[in-house]
């Protein structure tokens, strides 16, 4: 286990030193850091998808005045 | 001059170099506009998170690799590299996604998928030998499990990852010179080829072929696609 | 069109363009990038347990290091029997005809009875008893000196045994509470238990963590002597199993602590879980083949009938384009744009 001291010097809001807590599910065996982050590239995934891209005026514009800038 | 120009290999290179990426194809002010989705903001994050790899790896590099095991500021450091690896891999992730589903190979544009797969993979082993090069017991594990997998291989018999000195050689130097090699490489070549226009809906196909027929085609422009 | 060309519809962009900066874009990336490092850094830190010695493995298993020093000696050990790229005391492991560890040879020689046993107690000084027990062994007969480590050793490991499986403990092994000497009752151990009872107390002052180090010169950064050796034995196991680093719980995906690991290794840490690899003999040479044809078809993706196509089938890529799709079809053509390269000749 790592030492007391480690804790304080490395100031951290949330001490992540303790043992994982593990995800069980039929085979698959993975701590829930690891769950976290794989279902936040999902998530992250779907709202690039989802979420409309600022400028839809700029690009409309530039539609209507066709060409290169 | 003019009598060795013809055979002189800097001019043949700067020709060669100005023909493939002119300044405004290298560094351009426009993109099109199909680049509308915060998809296409992954890969700039990807090079975004390298840049704060190297800069932190720089600085660990600098103190030498004992330093954040018994400074406060040293760990800091230590914490920041191994965030931006996490996002690193997360944002290469998500615009690998991206890419495959917008099929991002069409229209000539195989090598710059195949440098982007290549930089994933050689981006796994330079985070493994950092994992291995950490000094403290993750190192002393992961090394002594790796090492089954690697000498199966017969790569292990070049490639020790219980070597801390040869594991940190090639960490700090070879590997990411390789995977900056690999993105520019990646990244030079979206520059030329532009961002991969739009998988074309068939409507869209036959009612554009039907206004191409009045009007004769015109080269496009200096090709300003960007975005990543 | 053929099976490496497919048929490829996608015409160079002759439509509209945004005014876009390049540069602002890339700064402020990396502003954000390193902000949300920085945040990550200051709410989590980073893991940082601090590596086990073979002095803490001697003083907190002291019966375990000692069965595993003996290995070593009579040349049983994981390491001793490993084969390439350590030893040619096997032949490593194999997938139908390629031996590719055999292959490669032994770049990285390691004989364990010299390496880890006598090697090091050579270097005690002013104990003539050792001495005179080295001397013996080293003139006995293979034969002999197996038929002596095996005597030392069986006692060792029945009671490891027992111990696993929760059953009464032999006699057999005891352990002084104050000193954390290993007393084996066995006969015929000759020799071997002055020279398992002299490394222990090497081990245990930190001088054998030394020893495995600098044998061959002062300047050392090469680990592969101490760390076989710990390997062999139960301490890092043991710490591996505590923090959920073990084969058998995808280890190879995770860090120590509650940190978040290595989640792109997923696919590779998934094999080792499933048959025929999860209990083959040859898992890791098996995963690494089936991993490498895995990346070679990631690399080819283009080329792959099928992969390449699942795009257009599941289109995904309407949310991505669908302003441009719900925009006009036919963007009027494009005025071309001076050429403004320079003369590199001026």
């Amino acid at each position: 286990m790592s030492h007391p001291a480690m804790t304080a010097v490395m100031g951290a809001v949330f001490n992540l030193n303790h043992p994982a807590h593990v995800v069980h599910w039929h085979f698959i065996k993975l701590p829930l850091a690891n769950v976290l982050v794989i279902a936040s590239m999902l998530v992250v995934f779907a709202i690039a998808l989802f979420v409309p891209f600022p400028g839809a005026a700029r690009r409309a514009a530039a539609r209507r005045g066709g060409g290169a800038p | 001059m003019s009598g060795a120009h013809e055979s002189s290999w800097t001019v043949k290179v700067r020709e060669k170099a100005v023909a493939a990426l002119p300044p405004e194809k290298l560094l351009p002010d426009g993109q099109p506009t199909y680049v509308a989705s915060w998809i296409y903001m992954f890969g700039v994050a990807s090079i975004a998170a390298l840049v704060v790899i190297i800069t932190s790896g720089t600085i660990l590099a600098l103190k030498g690799p004992a330093w954040w095991h018994y400074t406060g500021i040293g760990h800091f450091f230590n914490s920041i590299h191994m965030w931006a690896v996490e996002l690193f891999f997360f944002a290469m992730v998500v615009h690998l996604w991206g890419k495959y589903w917008m099929a991002a190979w069409r229209g000539g544009r195989t090598r710059v998928w195949i440098t982007g797969a290549i930089t994933f993979l050689v981006a796994v082993p330079t985070a493994l030998t950092g994992y291995v090069s950490q000094q403290n017991f993750d190192a002393q594990w992961i090394s002594t499990q790796a090492k089954d997998g690697l000498n199966s291989v017969g790569v292990g018999a070049f490639f020790n990852v219980t070597n801390f000195g040869q594991m940190y050689s090639y960490h700090v130097l070879l590997l990411p010179i390789a995977v900056v090699v690999l993105v520019s490489a990646h990244v030079l070549l979206v520059r030329r080829h532009g961002v991969v226009p739009p998988i074309e809906l068939k409507a869209r196909l036959v009612s554009a072929s039907a206004g191409e027929a009045q009007a004769p085609p015109t080269p496009p422009p200096a090709t300003v696609g960007a975005g990543s | 069109m053929s099976l490496l060309h497919p048929k490829d519809d996608t015409k160079p962009w002759m439509g509209a363009y945004q005014p876009y900066d390049l540069v602002k874009e890339a700064c402020i990336a990396v502003g954000v990038i390193a902000l949300l490092a920085i945040l990550l850094a200051v709410l989590f830190s980073s893991p940082d347990e601090k590596p086990s010695t073979v002095a803490q493995w001697a003083r907190q298993l002291p019966a375990n290091f000692v069965e595993t020093a003996a290995t070593e000696l009579d040349g049983t050990s994981g390491t001793a029997t490993y084969g390439p790229p350590y030893n040619h005391n096997g032949e490593g492991q194999h997938a139908a005809f390629i031996y590719l560890q055999k292959w490669l040879g032994v770049s990285h020689p390691i004989n364990t009875a010299d390496d880890y046993v006598i090697g090091p107690l050579r270097t005690v000084p002013n104990d003539p008893t050792l001495q005179a027990a080295l001397a013996e062994y080293q003139a006995a007969p293979q034969k002999t000196q197996k038929a002596w480590g095996e005597a030392y050793a069986t006692p060792l490991e029945e009671d490891a045994q027992a111990e696993e499986e929760g059953k009464p403990l032999p006699k057999t092994v005891s352990i002084d509470p104050h000193t954390g000497m290993v007393s084996v009752q066995a006969t015929g151990t000759g020799p071997v238990p002055v020279m398992m009872t002299s490394l222990l107390s090497l081990a245990r002052s930190g001088g054998l963590d030394g020893s495995l180090l600098t044998s061959k010169q002062f300047f050392q950064t090469d680990y592969t002597n101490p760390l076989l050796f710990m390997a062999d034995g139960g301490l890092l196991d043991q710490r591996a199993e505590e923090q959920h680093l073990g084969g058998d719980e995808w280890g190879m995906m995770n860090e120590t602590g509650s940190y978040p690991g290595q989640a792109w290794l997923w696919l590779y840490a998934l094999w080792y879980q499933i048959e025929p690899f999860k209990n083959s003999e040859n898992a890791d040479i098996l995963v690494m083949l089936v991993m490498g044809v895995l990346s070679l078809a990631f690399i080819s993706i283009p080329f792959i009938p099928g992969v390449r196509d699942l795009p257009r089938k599941i289109p995904i890529y309407k949310l991505i384009w669908r302003e441009h799709y719900a925009a006009p079809a036919s963007p009027p053509p494009a005025p071309p744009r001076p050429q403004a390269v320079p003369d590199p000749r001026s």
